[in-house]
């Protein structure tokens, strides 16, 4: 699946999350599920050709940016681990996900629903790798499993409707 | 009633009166149904505007609700409230006020209210009807706070597909829609709910009573009815269930005036009850003119029917009649004229002498009746042909009928106008003539007599005609025919029993005296048996002996009313009847008794008993009284027959046979009477007798009278001369006994010697009366 953030555990080295941008093309969210490592901070782009009035009320971060259209937006941190779902006032269809994980060892994955990791060390015993998807059904959206060298992780439970309907549009 | 006008009149009125309801009936029923049903058709499209303006509020509703929803403050306001937030309340009222809505609430995402603006649905409560909170959905109809609201519900996204809570707005369907509703579709609108055991109406463009008596008078149920309310009259009433949600419960009650709709057909209905109440006067009218034109002829048929059965056959029916009752009244006049023919016929039958044409009895009686009752004083004459029936056994019927015509042609000849004749039947006619006054009849019946002058000459003989006329007048007479016939004929009868060949006036007193007559004779036969007959015995004297030496007896009557009858009363009754015979034998009975008893006391005289016609006719007169005298052990010779000299003359072979029987007997005979009698000479030289009885009319006057003297003087020379000895009859005193005696008269007998007496006195008397005798005729040489 696409879009899922997947993340490793228990791998303690640090390493620097990238830079994480919100935009917003087309009177949609890029990316739709943007991962951010706690701590980390999101910055709020708006390349489209209108207005926009992103906010979220999710509990891990609540906040209201009006971004204009071309702004480079501000940048905001997110310091609690969960789901931060964003929307925009103006343009009720337009949905993205900020899921803030714990980190270092994350990713969201393609369209081709994978992604890759690459370790310098073996990862020690006991170690799980997550998903999370919007469509989980699971508690949080997140699925576990112990991790290996290929892992395909699955929703034991039947999945939620998709929730970016298409987009109306230009018109 | 009967009368064929009124039952026409009726029958007519009827059918069309029934006609013109049923008509009326039926119209008012198509007025009424085209009445709903138009009714019917502009309620469901008042309903199904109804259903679009609710679908098309709850869409525009739903808008607001959606971009209310949306609301970024309210949003906020949302995520933040705890239930009771006034924050939110505020923002929610203003919400409610933007959106037109009747009240507005929030709910978390699980339904529980964090803020409201009706006290309906409090804060920190779960909404009722969490139902309606479905993404999406398109609001339905909800009961909050006794009104019903479009409840419409939006979740609050945060973003979608995130609910952090709902917006809830009640947009309530209250009066103030339903006159909206009625404003527009002219359909008065009401919203009902069943839920509770009284029907609720939740809302209504009615009327406040109408809509308080609503719920009572309407079935809630589906569809159309009618109902009553006050002051609204009739309405349809259409019935639909208002949401499928809410169930069976709420309805909407779309109504519309009836008595409006119908306002129209009211006008063709009073058109048409003037136009019938016009047709049937005039079918009245029709019918009654009509009924008139059959009654009236049926009821002049009726009269004449009527006066048929009274025997008019006169009358005229009026010949404006067609048709059946025409035909019927012609046939009816035809019969009428049968009818009088036939009537007629009989009538001449009836009342027509057939062989003179004349009228007979009952005609004449027909006759008269009207007439007398116009002319009081009319005189009915009836007269009987002498000795008619001499000629008919003599010449033949064929000659006595053509007598008769003859007669009745002369008398019809002959009468004066205004006089009627009848045939009476046999040989009696009857005249009936107009008197002024009483003594006027004998002017007026003279031509009768006259009529029957002439001889009548029939086949050849030339015969005599005599007639006896009895009348009788009206009203002294009787006043009716049959009275006046009856007493005509009476008088006739008695004309003819005096012989008197003339007109013989009815006298009442006769006739009561006859009547009286006929009673006796009735009574005579019993008076013999009951023993009221007495017999009575008058002494004959011997002028020369001076002594008694016969006796006459006499029959008495005693009847128990009238008395005592003397024998010239009853005696010729008796002879009428052919009762003597038995009086004869009584007699004879009874002095062959008092003969006996005398006898026995030493009265030794001779018996003189009176005897009639009819007993010289029976063959066994004489041996009856030889008989009766043998059983009485008495002489012959000491009984007298006495009879009369008519009777004697009745039939003399028979007498002189008779009487020559009794004479060789040894019984006296002795003529009666004599003088007075038709006898002649030479009869009375044939018979038998031994003695004559001068009459007393020649003795009465004897002593004063020559004629009478020479009379007797002759009889007695005569009578000697014969052989015969004399009695003279009717002495009443010593004079005209002195002359008898002189004449030389044998015996006297007379009230001048005794009255008669019962014959058991008669033994004394003469004891008694010896030298009273003797004086009587004393001074008489013998």
């Amino acid at each position: 699946m696409a879009d899922a953030v997947v993340e490793v555990h228990d791998l303690t080295d640090g390493r620097d999350a990238p830079q994480a941008d919100l935009d917003q093309r087309d009177l949609a969210f890029v990316p739709r599920v943007l991962a951010v490592r706690r701590g980390g901070s999101v910055r709020f782009l708006n390349g489209d050709r209108v207005n926009h009035h992103v906010y979220s009320f999710s509990p891990a971060r609540r906040f209201d940016l009006r971004l204009s259209k071309g702004s480079a937006g501000a940048s905001l941190q997110f310091d609690a681990v969960g789901t931060v779902v964003v929307g925009c006032n103006i343009h009720d269809w337009m949905l993205g996900y900020i899921r803030v994980v714990e980190g270092p060892h994350f990713a969201v994955t393609g369209a081709d629903g994978v992604a890759s990791f690459d370790f310098e060390a073996p990862l020690p015993e006991g170690a799980t790798v997550s998903a999370w998807h919007p469509r989980f059904a699971d508690s949080d959206g997140v699925v576990s499993q112990p991790v290996s060298a290929r892992v395909t992780i699955a929703s034991a439970k039947p999945l939620k409707p998709d929730p970016w309907p298409a987009s109306p549009g230009y018109r | 009633m009967d009368r064929l006008a009124p039952r026409l009149f009726l029958l007519v009125v009827g059918v069309l009166l029934a006609t013109l309801l049923v008509v009326l009936a039926l119209a008012d029923r198509a007025s009424r149904d085209q009445a709903l049903t138009e009714a019917n058709d502009r309620l469901e499209a008042a309903h199904g505007v109804f259903r679009e303006q609710l679908r098309l509020r709850l869409a525009s509703q739903a808008q607001l609700t959606e971009a209310v929803g949306s609301d970024f403050g309210l949003k906020e306001e949302i995520v933040a409230a705890t239930p009771g937030s006034v924050s939110l309340e505020v923002t929610l009222r203003n919400f409610q006020r933007r959106g037109g809505a009747a009240w507005a609430l929030a709910t978390d995402p699980e339904g529980r209210i964090l803020a409201s603006t009706t006290t309906a649905l409090p804060a920190d409560t779960r909404l009722p009807f969490e139902d309606v909170l479905v993404e999406g959905g398109a609001g339905s109809l909800r009961r909050v706070d006794a009104l019903l609201h479009q409840v419409i519900a939006t979740p609050v996204h945060a973003p979608r597909p995130l609910v952090v809570g709902w917006l809830v707005f009640g947009f309530p369907l209250d009066d103030a829609n339903m006159q909206n509703l009625k404003q527009q579709t002219g359909t008065t609108f009401s919203l009902l709910d069943h839920r509770d055991v009284r029907t609720a109406v939740l809302a209504s463009g009615l009327d406040p009573a109408a809509r308080e008596a609503l719920p009572d008078r309407l079935l809630p149920q589906e569809g159309f009815t009618t109902v009553v309310l006050p002051q609204r009259g009739e309405d349809v009433v259409l019935v639909r269930p208002l949401d499928a949600e809410a169930g069976d419960r709420i309805h909407v009650v779309m109504q519309k005036s009836l008595s409006e709709a119908l306002e129209g057909f009211r006008r063709l209905r009073l058109q048409l009850l003037v136009t019938s109440l016009l047709a049937l006067a005039l079918a009245a009218a029709a019918a009654w003119w009509l009924s008139r034109r059959i009654s009236r002829p049926l009821t002049d048929m009726a009269i004449l029917a009527r006066r048929l059965g009274d025997g008019q056959f006169d009358t005229a029916l009026p010949a404006e009649a067609t048709g059946e009752v025409g035909t019927l009244a012609r046939a009816l006049t035809v019969m009428q004229h049968g009818l009088r023919e036939r009537d007629e016929a009989l009538r001449a039958v009836a009342y027509v002498s057939g062989l003179t044409g004349l009228p007979n009895r009952a005609g004449l009686v027909d006759a008269l009746r009207p007439a007398l009752a116009e002319t009081p004083h009319v005189a009915v004459v009836v007269l009987d042909l002498d000795h008619f029936s001499d000629i008919n056994d003599t010449l033949g019927h064929g000659v006595g009928d053509g007598l008769i015509a003859e007669v009745a042609s002369r008398l019809a000849n002959a009468a004066p106008p205004g006089t009627r004749i009848a045939h009476l039947g046999g040989d009696q006619f009857a005249v009936a003539i107009p008197v002024e006054e009483r003594g006027d009849l004998d002017g007026r019946v003279g031509w009768i007599a006259a009529s029957l002058a002439q001889p009548v000459t029939v086949e050849g003989l030339a015969l005599h005609l005599g007639a006896t006329l009895g009348a009788a007048i009206a009203p002294d007479h009787g006043d009716t025919a049959e009275a006046l016939l009856r007493h005509a004929e009476s008088a006739m009868y008695r004309g003819k029993a005096r012989r008197d060949g003339g007109l013989t006036v009815y006298d009442p007193a006769h006739d009561h005296h006859s009547r009286q007559r006929l009673a006796l004779m009735g009574e005579l036969r019993g008076a013999i048996e009951r023993g009221e007959l007495q017999l009575h015995g008058q002494p004959k004297v011997h002028l020369g002996r001076g002594e008694v030496v016969g006796v006459e007896c006499l029959v008495r009557w005693q009847h128990p009313v009238l008395g005592m009858i003397a024998p010239d009363r009853f005696i010729p009754l008796a002879e009428q009847t052919g009762q003597i015979r038995q009086l004869t034998a009584w007699v004879i009975d009874a002095a062959t008794r008092a003969m006996r008893a005398a006898e026995d006391q030493g009265l030794s005289i001779r018996w003189a008993v009176n005897v009639s016609a009819l007993d010289l006719l029976s063959d066994d007169f004489a041996g009856r009284v030889t008989q009766a005298m043998a059983v009485a052990g008495l002489a012959a010779g000491q009984l007298v027959i006495e009879v009369t000299e008519s009777a004697a003359m009745t039939d003399p072979e028979l007498a002189v046979r008779q009487l020559g029987e009794l004479r060789r007997a040894g019984v006296k005979l002795s003529i009666d009477d004599y003088g007075t009698g038709h006898a002649s000479m030479a009869q009375l030289k044939r018979l038998p007798v031994d003695e004559l009885k001068i009459d007393r009319s020649f003795v009465k006057n004897l002593a004063s009278d020559a004629e009478d003297e020479a009379i007797v003087s002759a009889t007695i020379a005569l009578a000697h001369r014969l052989g015969l000895s004399v009695v003279a009859e009717g002495v009443e005193d010593a004079a005209t006994a002195a002359r008898l005696a002189a004449l030389g008269c044998d015996e006297i007998q007379g009230y001048g010697v005794a009255r008669p007496m019962p014959v058991a006195e008669l033994v004394d008397w003469v004891a008694r009366h010896r030298s009273a005798v003797r004086a009587f005729v004393g001074g008489v040489a013998a």
